[in-house]
């Protein structure tokens, strides 16, 4: 059996499986996280603009190329031999089957912390002590200790001892195991089945965190306004890239699944019905749990903290000190679990159908192959993952700047190949409802100059960080003024640059098998 | 723990309206998926 002519069973079942692939670590932490910091309840001001002029239009703009390109295959580059040829052809396919599979390598990492967290709260293996025998500091101390320990971040290569990496594993193979099954019984089944569930378990959590007494006060960390904020243009920024990575744009999923949909089929109220379910676990779960109770319980160092900070230490942290917290932080831990292997797995499927139509590989070989090359290149982010090193520097090359290379990519061909006219028209054509005539203004006069506006920022404001990242001598020098180790600010340094060259090789040798691919289907053709 | 913070009328507006319009454009994607089955 093979992936790219199975298809999908219904259309709740790709509308479930794409949103899916969107609601991830980023709803539940990363949202509530960057609200707090950029103004509170005034953040939903630059964050609906943003997913009226950005989230809606390019998740339509993807469902629509993905409809459109799939008389010519079902993974990103032969779809995208509907629109260019080439060199350019070879390196959007190129960066469309690496995102996904490269996201997956350390994704899947970050997975297995929170089945972890499923088990030690269950087994009563997590005990931070109380608030009130040891004190809030010393509670998050524990945790902090706890997190460190446990994912090996004190330490490179300490993961491979820790119980961590059973944990891995079993996220591993579970993964493989669910894209074995392929599409309609393996990842459809899947999303039927954990979507509700992360529902009903958020839903529980979310009922015993508004009960709490005094739970107004943390509402109104996450909710009251600070208009002033709203004046920096970072705010505006961050809620965008919020927005962006949020609805897993640009990482080309929605492309790949619905190449499946035939012209009959509705692009219009599936796109808006998987980005609307997003949200809604955006903004329900992610705004009202997770910093409400964290600043109930720790109070206002709860803005200081990243979102691995918020995940995984002062969460912990929370629950522990909580009435029944290890039954209510199992449940939470398990929604984020839920949340990030249903995102893992859709992140596979691009790569296993590359595989299956580029090289004519049945299911069991393509599943085999890309589970050696994701397992090799697994094993040195979580080895090297003192003060998370590689995963950092993965995640923002990857993560980052390469999906908004590739949104910028897909938003301009859509622009400038399809048309925005040409391309609502096409839309339209047996969909359920008419493309918006306020999103094909957006579209045609805001979206892909905004777009292309906001990842200039981004780079901006981030890329000088993360070169100096790469730089042994400044960072040693650093860590000295700091008062810290300079020889473990340099192996860092080093960690950093054999990341990004082997993102770089990766790049060429992916190159080099889509233009293999190509070369076989040309071959076929002519023949 | 911590509470010194109240909720202003702001605070309010925005988490009420905020909540009701994910949850309407979810109603209605919903009402629309539904008056279509396959």
């Amino acid at each position: 059996m093979n992936s790219s002519n199975e298809g999908w069973a219904s259309r709740i079942g790709l509308i479930l499986a794409v949103a899916s692939g969107a609601i991830g670590l980023g709803n539940f932490l990363r949202f509530p996280g960057q609200a707090v910091q950029n103004g509170g309840g005034a953040f939903m001001v630059p964050y609906i603009i943003s997913f009226l002029i950005l989230g809606i239009p390019v998740c339509l703009v993807e469902w629509t190329m993905g409809r459109m390109g799939g008389s010519h295959g079902r993974s990103f580059p032969f779809i995208f031999k509907e629109f260019l040829k080439g060199y350019p052809l070879r390196i959007s396919g190129t960066i469309g089957v690496m995102i996904p599979v490269m996201i997956y390598v350390y994704y899947v990492f970050i997975e297995s912390w929170c089945l972890a967290y499923v088990y030690y709260f269950l087994t009563g293996g997590l005990s931070l002590g109380s608030s009130e025998a040891s004190g809030t500091a010393e509670v998050i101390a524990h945790s902090s200790d706890f997190f460190m320990n446990l994912t090996g971040a004190k330490e490179n290569g300490s993961s491979f001892e820790s119980s961590i990496f059973i944990f891995f594993l079993l996220c591993f193979f579970f993964n493989f195991f669910l894209v074995y099954r392929g599409l309609q019984k393996g990842l459809e089944a899947f999303a039927k089945l954990a979507i509700p569930l992360m529902g009903i378990c958020s839903m529980i959590v979310l009922i015993r965190v508004l009960t709490i007494p005094g739970i107004e006060s943390g509402l109104a960390v996450m909710w009251n306004p600070d208009w002033s904020l709203l004046a920096e243009p970072k705010v505006w920024i961050n809620a965008a890239g919020q927005i962006f990575f949020s609805l897993s744009t640009g990482f080309g999923i929605a492309l790949v699944f619905s190449s499946f949909l035939k012209k009959k089929d509705d692009v219009v109220l599936s796109s808006l019905s998987s980005a609307s379910l997003n949200e809604f676990a955006e903004v329900v779960f992610g705004g009202m749990i997770t910093i409400p109770v964290a600043f109930l319980f720790l109070g206002a160092t709860v803005t200081a903290f990243g979102t691995f900070g918020m995940g995984f230490i002062a969460l912990p942290a929370v629950f522990s000190m909580m009435p029944g917290g290890n039954i209510f932080g199992a449940l939470w831990y398990f929604v984020l679990f839920l949340a990030a292997l249903t995102s893992s797995v859709t992140m596979l499927q691009p790569g296993v159908l590359f595989l299956e139509e580029g090289f004519k590989l049945n299911r069991k070989k393509s599943s085999f192959l890309l589970f050696i090359f994701t397992f090799t290149l697994c094993l040195p982010i979580v080895y090297f993952n003192k003060d998370f090193a590689a995963l950092d520097i993965a995640d923002f090359y990857v993560g980052t700047i390469l999906i908004y290379i590739l949104a910028s990519i897909q938003i301009f061909v859509f622009y400038f190949k399809v048309g925005v006219d040409k391309g609502v028209e096409y839309a339209n054509e047996g969909s359920i409802l008419p493309f918006p005539k306020v999103i094909q203004w957006i579209l045609k006069y805001i979206t892909p100059w905004f777009l292309l506006f906001v990842f200039l920022s981004f780079c901006y404001m981030n890329l000088p960080e993360y070169l100096d990242k790469m730089n042994p001598e400044k960072m040693g020098q650093l860590a000295l003024l700091e008062g810290k180790s300079a020889h473990d600010a340099e192996v860092k340094a080093y960690i950093a640059r054999y990341v990004v060259v082997g993102i770089i090789l990766i790049f060429f040798l992916l190159y080099a098998v889509v233009s293999r691919a190509f070369f076989l289907r040309e071959k076929k053709e002519s023949v | 723990m911590t509470g010194e913070v109240s909720m202003n009328w702001q605070g309010v507006t925005i988490m009420i309206s905020s909540l009701a319009l994910v949850i309407a454009l979810s109603l209605y994607c919903v009402y629309h998926l539904v008056r279509n089955r396959e």
